[in-house]
């Protein structure tokens, strides 16, 4: 399928800005944990599941450990942004109902679902480290709003990527009719 | 078009969860300027408004109240949009006019929420400070990485519709051909 020019542009820019925040997440992330008090200064990047705010009155080597696990989740989001990326770029080049944009769309939904449990579990020894660099002994795990959230948006594009993979079967089911 | 029983149940699941979150969440943030102080066990946190407690007088909450609902409003209004996307999955319609419309609604629904959470956020300070004594009241307006997270998942929504869109034009074209 031929894409019309806006649609392949807007697919374009959308892959870019995919790439860049995938790239960009990860690196403010990264500052967060070595840079605490620069970020805070700065305070656009929304940590969560880090416990109370990080500083640099914690070790640099209790964050450097905090952030070795932190980076779990975080190469999960990331990596679905990079999904994200692709499957905008096949959008791009009018790919719209191939099996590789399915199965873009399809591990962007995986990833975001597995994104949450894991980042859960994983505020207990992130929060457990943090707080050692503080001084004392704490594990703390919190499920908010924003995990559901975020459940709820895997949710919706699992249920969109089934519903453009049947798309694709009837589609496929006619031509081979024809 | 038929689409699987599992498709259709993912899809009736999913309408039911958007329609219980466009109620549930301003029902929730009423309650919360309502009752700070007894709500306070829900750890409900709401970007840009702060702590918020007892010690703020009820016409104050009220007002500010006033304010943080059109946001919420408009996230919910999103929420009714892709409850309806989901009910005509359901009901195997997929490149339906309605549900472009949905979609495309979904996306608008997510723009406007960043974009009038961030303007709420003047008045809602400003009568969160109003007790306070002079030199202590303030007007704040924050942007942050959760913003930014939204504006992007409405550039991607918006996209994914046009690319719904272009699929449906071209599939009328190739059915009027035939």
């Amino acid at each position: 399928m031929k894409t019309s020019g806006q649609v392949a542009t807007s697919s374009r820019v959308m892959s870019a800005l995919a790439l860049a925040a995938a790239v960009l997440y990860v690196a403010a992330e990264i500052l967060v944990f070595i840079e605490p008090n620069v970020m805070n200064a700065i305070g656009i990047v929304e940590m969560h599941h880090t416990g109370t705010k990080i500083t640099d009155a914690i070790p640099l080597a209790y964050r450097l450990e905090a952030l070795a696990i932190e980076l779990l989740p975080t190469s999960l989001m990331a990596w679905a942004l990079l999904e994200l990326h692709k499957l905008f770029g096949t959008y791009a080049t009018g790919n719209v109902f191939s099996l590789a944009s399915l199965a873009h769309l399809r591990r962007v939904a995986t990833l975001i679902f597995w994104f949450v449990p894991v980042s859960f579990v994983l505020e207990a020894p992130v929060t457990y480290v943090l707080n050692l660099g503080r001084g004392h002994v704490q594990a703390q795990l919190t499920l908010t709003s924003y995990d559901f959230s975020f459940l709820f948006m895997a949710g919706v594009v699992l249920v969109i990527a089934r519903v453009m993979g049947e798309a694709r079967r009837v589609a496929d089911e006619n031509a081979g009719f024809v | 078009m038929t689409i699987p029983k599992s498709l259709v149940r993912a899809s009736t699941i999913m309408a039911v969860l958007s329609y219980a979150g466009m109620l549930i969440g301003p029902i929730v943030v009423v309650l919360v300027f309502i009752y700070p102080d007894r709500t306070h066990w829900l750890d409900i946190r709401m970007s840009h408004v702060g702590e918020l407690t007892g010690a703020v007088p009820l016409s104050d909450r009220m007002s500010a109240l006033a304010f943080e609902l059109i946001p919420i409003l408009i996230a919910s209004w999103g929420l009714f949009a892709l409850a309806k996307l989901f009910r005509l999955f359901a009901t195997g319609k997929i490149f339906a006019s309605e549900n472009l419309r949905a979609l495309g609604r979904v996306a608008m629904a997510i723009f406007w929420y960043v974009v009038f959470g961030f303007l709420a956020q003047a008045p809602v300070t400003y009568f969160m400070s109003h007790h306070a004594a002079p030199g202590h009241r303030e007007i704040s307006l924050g942007f942050g990485s959760d913003d930014v997270e939204m504006l992007f998942l409405a550039g991607a929504t918006f996209v994914i519709a046009r690319v719904m869109a272009e699929a449906r034009r071209m599939a009328d074209e190739n059915a009027a051909f035939v």
